[in-house]
């Protein structure tokens, strides 16, 4: 029988994943994935703590992070298309013309 | 319990041993000469017209964003589809308040068929 | 929020978020007027736009301003609240709109980039921001943290021809997903600790119930670290100067400053409030167990303590190398966000004082140096390193002397407001007993001053070094520039006015919330 700490753990796993992901990935659509793993171990998580507090909040926080999502990939690839007709390049260490 | 895992763990090991086990065989009885025909895509000699990764013109990508929203749309109205009947005491309240949530995206999908997001030419 | 049933009058609405209210409606209608000017003469066009925003962000600013608020809770369905404290910042966030908007109005016409949602986009950050700062629903300052921080990532994007402005964004973008899905982590522990988000209840629960395991420090950390995240601090500061240097100058001087107050303010609701034991109106502790949660300033302030050192340190120290004048305010930036760290750690009444008050005077003078700086710039990028200040003071006196003032004031020196803020920082965390941080920290004033007055150097004392032809300078910018000028001088000279509100409004935070 799987406990509620079973499933923190596993968010938590799922979560690390993404930020270890995030920091180590240089592919800037898998960067973007990573980002998007990390919300979706929390709704995990949110939808694990909603069932065993028998509190239907937490579901509703679930769609609401959908929703959150959804704008993030909308808004974000927009940003990666434009400035990929700049460099014609999706790896991270090509935006480097920034420095100090 | 401790049945049920071990019935999975021998499982686990059959089928890792069954699955490693072909693997060898095939490399120790298939013959393995590559040529540069056997290479090709269809390894038939049917020539290949184009490169396999097409690029798609940026129209689809506007289309998929609004196809987004829009599919968000549905998941945030269908709890209230769910429980509307169970909240009967204020349904008029709920019903305006969807009302205004689709009408602020509508004014959304308006503007951007005007700004062109899904003029094909 | 285990109540779905939540009802309320359109009144009540009205009365407490009615500010969010006027922004909205206004911004749906200029997304109208924007396609339906389209045809007209461009350059009026944006002008229209530009006014017209600034007029809705002038009906909310008086929304907030014109009636007395309560000191303490009106919520609407336990989400929004309004109380002094809220409506104080987002009356500067709405200020900030107003320099913003009006500033962009010669920004894009010196740029020649005539897209009026660019003001839409800046009318649903102000939005964004605002519904930050008034809501205490973990979940709402979430949703709102995302209205604001998308709206701004596509205004700093908004240089299209400009790889710089696009890398930029992108960089923000990544590492604002990064940041917010921390805060999400930490939102979904606090409420798997405590069945609920919202922040009153939340300071009540964990001040009763036994909380000894260290879940409550690694939420608390994740909220923080979100947090960091858009105040800039060190460790988290690592997209700051790449964007403030691509974006637009005026959509950097915007988020160093309002998407700052936003954040700043939900930190200190967050830590006054849900992260801190509930003090009744006799300014005693109001449950019987409150030792668990004042236990948790012992983890935070440290943390705090090392960052706000850092997060002088680093900003001062890389700003004095850099030959960009616009990257070299990106940096200072960061170092400002440490000076207002030192207000949250003291924590005291003061201290809160001090940030609410230094919000309003950075928020002044940054959006005068920016505006200068894009005046200077013509267009964006043409004239930015320091070689290309050299000798200005002769060139354009008037321009020189607005962002010497700005600069000086930034610096701290007496008869500017930057210096009674400044002032009232350290002051604050000197009487919590940060000796030591506050002596290093006017150490790094010291080497603040220096990078600032190096380019008052440049304009006076020495020769052009090639020709710089500044922007058309329109009337509404100079006029914008001068008000802000004035400010500068006004809260430097005459501060307790100012300083009454602020105080006035940190008390919400003292009370019972």
């Amino acid at each position: 029988m799987a406990t509620l700490t079973h499933y923190i753990i596993l968010s938590s796993i799922l979560f690390g994943i993404g930020a270890i992901g995030f920091l180590s990935r240089r592919n800037a659509l898998i960067l973007f994935m990573s980002a998007e793993l990390m919300l979706n171990s929390v709704n995990l998580m949110l939808v694990a703590f909603s069932y065993f507090r028998a509190d239907v909040a937490g579901q509703v926080m679930v769609i609401f992070v959908f929703a959150v999502a959804a704008a993030e990939v909308a808004v974000g690839l927009a940003i990666l298309i434009t400035l990929f007709r700049h460099v014609r390049e999706v790896d991270v260490t090509k935006f480097n013309i920034l420095k100090w | 319990m401790m049945s049920g895992f071990g019935t999975i763990a021998m499982y686990l090991a059959m089928s890792v041993i069954g699955v490693g086990a072909m693997f060898l065989m095939s490399r120790a009885l298939g013959p393995f000469r590559p040529t540069p025909t056997k290479a090709t895509t269809y390894e038939c000699g049917v020539p290949l017209l184009a490169a396999g990764h097409n690029r798609y013109s940026i129209k689809y990508y506007l289309v998929a964003v609004l196809f987004l929203i829009f599919d968000i749309e549905t998941v945030l109205i269908y709890p209230l589809g769910v429980r509307y009947s169970s909240m009967a005491h204020n349904s008029w309240a709920l019903f305006f308040e969807i009302f205004i949530f689709v009408a602020i995206l509508l004014a959304g999908l308006v503007y951007a068929i005007k700004r062109g997001a899904i003029d094909w030419d | 929020m285990s109540d779905l049933g939540f009802s309320f009058s359109l009144s009540q609405l009205w009365q407490i978020a009615g500010g969010q209210l006027i922004l909205i409606f206004a911004s749906l209608i200029l997304i109208f007027v924007d396609l339906w000017l389209t045809t007209d003469e461009e350059s009026d066009h944006v002008a229209t736009m530009g006014w017209l925003t600034a007029l809705s962000f002038l009906v909310a600013l008086w929304y907030l301003v014109h009636r007395e608020w309560p000191l303490h809770e009106v919520v609407l369905a336990g989400v929004f609240s309004a109380e002094k404290f809220s409506v104080f910042v987002s009356a500067v966030v709405l200020l900030a709109g107003v320099f913003a908007s009006l500033l962009s109005i010669g920004y894009m016409r010196n740029n020649r980039m005539f897209r009026g949602e660019y003001f839409v986009l800046l009318l649903f950050a102000v939005y964004g921001t605002i519904a930050m700062l008034q809501a205490v629903d973990l979940l709402m300052i979430f949703i709102a943290l995302e209205v604001m921080s998308l709206s701004v990532y596509s205004l700093a994007a908004f240089l299209k021809d400009s790889r710089k402005s696009q890398e930029g964004a992108l960089k923000y973008f990544l590492l604002g997903c990064f940041g917010s899905a921390f805060f999400l982590f930490g939102l979904a522990l606090t409420y798997g600790l405590t069945g609920t988000v919202n922040i009153t209840k939340i300071a009540q629960i964990l001040s009763v119930g036994p909380f000894k395991h260290p879940v409550v420090l690694v939420a608390l950390a994740m909220l923080m670290a979100g947090l960091f995240f858009k105040m800039s601090l060190v460790p988290f500061h690592m997209w700051a100067p790449d964007v403030y240097e691509g974006s637009p100058s005026i959509i950097t001087a915007y988020m160093a400053t309002a998407v700052k107050a936003g954040a700043f303010g939900v930190f200190l609701k967050l830590m006054s409030v849900a992260f801190t034991p509930i003090l009744s109106l006799s300014g005693q502790p109001d449950f019987q167990s409150t030792i668990n949660l004042g236990m948790l300033a012992v983890y935070w302030k440290p943390v705090l303590w090392w960052l706000a050192l850092l997060t002088m340190f680093v900003g001062n120290l890389v700003a004095v190398s850099q030959q960009n004048v616009k990257r070299m305010l990106a940096y200072s930036s960061i170092a400002h966000a440490g000076y207002m760290s030192l207000g949250l750690l003291a924590a005291n009444s003061e201290g809160r004082m001090a940030v609410l008050f230094y919000l309003v005077v950075y928020t002044i003078m940054n959006f005068g140096a920016f505006g200068v700086l894009f005046l200077i710039d013509g267009k964006e990028g043409k004239a930015q390193t320091l070689e290309d200040y050299r000798g200005l003071g002769y060139r354009y006196p008037t321009l020189s002397f607005l962002m010497s003032l700005f600069l000086l004031s930034m610096a701290g020196l007496p008869p500017t407001a930057g210096f009674i803020g400044k002032f009232y920082l350290f002051a604050a965390a000197i009487k919590q007993g940060y000796f030591v941080l506050a002596a290093l920290g006017v150490m790094t004033c010291v080497i603040a001053s220096y990078y600032y007055l190096r380019v008052v150097w440049k304009f006076y004392m020495e020769e052009p070094a090639r020709e710089v032809v500044a922007g058309n300078i329109s009337f509404v910018t100079m006029g914008v520039l001068i008000c802000l000028a004035l400010g500068v001088m006004y809260f430097g000279i005459l501060p307790a006015g100012l300083v009454h509100i602020a105080n006035v409004a940190q008390q919400s935070l003292a009370m019972v919330f």
